[in-house]
């Protein structure tokens, strides 16, 4: 009898440990791969004896992306979490009134430990001197401005555990560009934003973006700016836009999780949609793409280029080099200039010379997200090896 | 490779089980886990199988020669031995001496010395010892050398230990190469432990250590003395469960395959003195440095100024052992220093003292000397101690253990620190005799064995996948 219980534990086992492999082979059940983290899984490698020493990484992250049941044991897991109403994956925090924060990089800029050395941002403050002075040789303007974190606008939603270092590489960076680079025309929208709270939410909780009101207020802050040197830029009011709502749970916080509508967890954003100026005597269109090559890779081709025009010739016409937080403002940007064109350059933040020397603008605007600042010198340095290569 | 690893358990594990099941000879099983154990280190770092092959060759080689030309053991020994400590102090210290050197040589006007970064190959200290340990048995004569280089290769590269232990002697094994008992019993009881290892891996190493970690990444400004204390309470959890669920693993491994490995750990920190504590704690890394190094040095039957010095050396090598770094020196002294302490009086004092307080005695040395073992620098290591008796670390973010308040953390701390205590075997003893007294005992106790081993694999497979869980709220290219 002892025996029979020993043998039935062995079988147990021993099925367990080649049933994913059956699996894989024999497609029990129908396969489902994970498709919720927005990358691509990790191919199986080739047995290159040249490369030989890499193998094993990589056969470990093709096997466990390719695991069977990967994502049915994930979400499991997920869905214990959130019904203690506690954050599946580090990468999302749970803050307080149902507001999500992103714990990528957010995080570590806002706590301090995030990793934009005082050479790179003396590196980029000059890479910006470098492309003001090569812009006003052309006649024209530069303006650059930076979108914070929710962290940043928000700190009052944020866990009791997480605490601000007090001066974040930002505050560093921006202190730099006001203190020896005053000359060029330089945003951090922070105070813009925190001196709005009152009018109304303006950040996604269930996103890292801001809300359409919060790119509305942003856009008034970049245009109050540019405004000193252009003093005909109208000015709009929140209500002088009218646009269809949508209650979304999904964002881009959400969305990582893959577990929408499963919970109380999350509430419904009010997002803006179809935003239009309610004044009749001032129309935007939407102009063709001149169809510039997206970089290669880009997960968001068709997000790279994107113009409008007023047909008013008073205005000046005006060129982003943006990230994904512009979308929430190119509705209000748009309305500001003669033309707009928006160049979605995969965070590189580029200089992009080939395109202004082709538009001739007269104004160019770029907008950094605050994690993503460093990325403009790091990506300037890795074409640099290319070319040197 | 590491056990815990998806590609271990559902891939590796199961392919040498099948083979095991398959060729039931010996000779034949011999072949096979040499194989799958080149291959398992392998895994780790393609190019150093090499020097896993290069050591298994140098002992075969030098137990042979000892064997047969007895006159001049001691000079083959002698060379053997050079030759592996030479290998391992390469790999493992030469970074560390070069940059005690220069900075001594610096000191003098002189100019430093570059050397490459030499990578540490991975159960380098284990392997190593387990190849000296056979030619030095050989050479007293405990044991014949080994003609079966296959054998030989096993036992040095056996996959369940090679990278984390148990040191297994060669005499402990040698009879197993060629009668081993590969029962329905065995492979039961093995199930059963490594089930254990990997349930203290998975779920409470891993999750300790995230708090750990998290602690120890702290800068002294937002340290308090209660996250001091609670970090290294937690690293304390995490080295003993991951350590002592690598050896679960390794035993119950041992047994699948019909072996029987020497026991690790038992209950380390329920011990009321230093000296208890490490006769409790890497049990087999204490008796290789006593059979090994400290006998070698005269042991006990020297003068007792002697025997302290020896103390000392054992535990200087101890603690240079467990890693290249003046913070691996000072724990392994620290612990020699109280070990003499209590050989020169105080262990009669102690015996006198209400045994919670020699239990908290115990816990205060051991902590402490943890702190050094885990942190980076001996400069953050004085910082977090001072942080822990109040001497500094007056940190503002007092709600910072907030973050580990959810039901997994809880659930895995207090678990942690009820296995430290035998109080789950005594409960299993207990249930036993009530089960049996009831006549439930098979039915019921194999039904909770099941179930336990089942979501054991269902909850780590799971953590393993969670883990690999790897989102990007934007799109990288």
């Amino acid at each position: 009898m002892e025996k029979r219980f020993q043998i039935g534990l062995i079988i147990i086992f021993i099925v367990m440990l080649i049933f994913p492999t059956l699996q894989s082979i024999f497609h029990f059940s129908k396969p489902e791969l994970m498709t919720s983290e927005n990358r691509a899984l990790t191919p199986m490698p080739s047995l290159d004896l040249k490369d030989i020493h890499k193998f094993p990484t990589q056969f470990d992250a093709h096997y466990n992306d390719y695991f069977p049941y990967r994502k049915k044991l994930t979400r499991s897991y997920f869905k214990l979490q959130l019904k203690m109403h506690q954050s599946p994956i580090p990468s999302i925090i749970f803050g307080k009134e149902s507001f999500l924060f992103s714990g990528n990089q957010e995080l570590p800029l806002y706590e301090g430990t995030y990793d934009f050395c005082k050479e790179e941002r003396r590196a980029t403050a000059e890479e910006l001197l470098y492309r003001y002075n090569y812009l006003k040789e052309r006649g024209i303007k530069f303006y650059v401005y930076i979108a914070p974190t929710s962290f940043e606008v928000y700190p009052e939603m944020l866990p009791a555990h997480i605490k601000r270092t007090k001066k974040t590489d930002t505050d560093l960076f921006c202190e730099l560009m006001q203190n020896e680079y005053p000359q060029i025309p330089f945003i951090y929208l922070k105070d813009s934003l925190l001196s709005k709270k009152e009018k109304g939410l303006l950040y996604l909780k269930n996103d890292n973006h801001w809300s359409g009101l919060g790119g509305f207020y942003g856009t008034n802050a970049v245009i109050n700016k540019i405004r000193k040197d252009f003093s005909n830029l109208p000015h709009y009011e929140w209500e002088d836009f009218k646009g269809d709502t949508a209650h979304k749970m999904i964002g881009n916080l959400v969305e990582s999780i893959n577990i929408v509508n499963y919970t109380d967890c999350f509430v419904k954003d009010v997002r803006y949609e179809n935003i239009v100026l309610n004044r009749e005597n001032l129309q935007c269109q939407v102009l063709p793409k001149v169809g510039y090559p997206a970089p290669p890779g880009f997960a968001y081709p068709d997000s790279y280029e994107s113009r409008h025009s007023t047909g008013c010739d008073s205005l000046p016409n005006a060129l982003f080099i943006r990230d994904s937080y512009v979308v929430f403002q190119e509705p209000f940007f748009k309305y500001h200039f003669n033309k707009s064109l928006f160049i979605f350059d995969a965070w590189q933040y580029a200089r992009n010379f080939d395109i202004i020397e082709k538009e001739q603008p007269d104004i160019v605007i770029l907008e950094m997200y605050e994690p993503h600042i460093r990325n403009l010198i790091r990506h300037l340095r890795s074409e640099e090896k290319k070319t040197n290569k | 490779m590491v056990f815990s690893s998806l590609t271990f358990l559902y891939l590796f594990l199961p392919a040498v089980l099948i083979f095991l099941l398959i060729f039931r000879k010996l000779q034949y099983q011999n072949w096979i886990l040499f194989l799958f154990s080149l291959l398992f280190y392998a895994w780790g770092g393609v190019s150093f199988t090499l020097l896993l092959l290069g050591s298994i060759f140098v002992n075969y080689i030098a137990g042979l020669l000892i064997d047969r030309y007895r006159k001049y053991g001691k000079s083959i020994l002698f060379g053997a031995i050079i030759l592996n400590l030479s290998t391992l102090f390469y790999f493992k210290y030469a970074n560390f001496f070069v940059d005690n050197l220069n900075l001594l040589i610096t000191r003098l006007g002189a100019s430093s010395i570059t050397i490459q970064k030499v990578i540490l190959p991975i159960g380098i200290s284990f392997f190593t010892f387990q190849g000296i340990s056979y030619i030095v048995d050989v050479f007293r004569g405990n044991v014949a050398a080994q003609r079966n280089p296959v054998i030989i290769g096993s036992y040095i590269a056996l996959f369940p230990q090679l990278i984390a232990g148990p040191i297994i002697r060669y005499n402990e094994i040698e009879s197993q190469f060629t009668r081993r008992d590969f029962t329905i019993e065995n492979f039961y009881n093995g199930i059963k432990r490594f089930t254990l290892g990997l349930a203290r891996k998975v779920f409470l190493a891993n999750q300790l250590a995230l708090i750990a970690d998290s602690i120890f990444a702290l800068e002294t400004s937002e340290m308090t003395p209660l996250i001091a204390w609670a970090g290294i309470l937690c690293y304390a959890l995490q080295i003993y469960h991951d350590f002592a669920g690598y050896s679960d693993m390794a035993i119950g491994l041992g047994k699948m395959f019909g072996f029987t490995f020497p026991e690790n750990f038992n209950f380390p920190y329920i011990a009321q003195s230093i000296q208890e504590f490490w006769r409790r704690w890497h049990i087999t890394l204490s008796a290789w440095f006593k059979d090994y190094l400290y006998i070698p040095l005269g042991g006990n039957r020297c003068s007792p100024r002697r025997v302290l010095i020896n103390l000392y050396i054992v535990f200087f090598c101890t603690g240079l052992w467990h890693g290249a770094s003046w913070n691996f020196v000072i724990w392994g002294l620290l612990h020699g220093t109280f070990l003499v302490i209590e050989r020169i009086g105080f262990k009669k004092i102690l015996e006198k003292i209400w045994s919670p307080i020699r239990h908290l005695y115990t816990l205060l040395i051991v902590l402490v000397a943890w702190v050094f073992f885990r942190a980076e620098t001996l400069p953050d290591a004085l910082t977090f101690i001072k942080t822990m008796f109040f001497m500094g670390g007056d940190g503002e973010n007092s709600l910072y253990l907030t973050k580990f308040q959810d039901w997994i953390n809880i659930s895995a701390f207090i678990i942690a620190i009820l296995t430290t205590t035998p109080i789950f075997s005594k409960i299993s003893e207990r249930f036993t005799i009530w089960s049996e007294q009831r006549k439930l005992t098979l039915a019921l106790n194999h039904l909770i064995i099941y179930a336990l081993v089942i979501a054991t694999f269902i909850g780590v497979t799971i953590l393993l996948c969670v883990g690999s869980y790897n989102p990007f709220i934007y799109y990288r290219f």
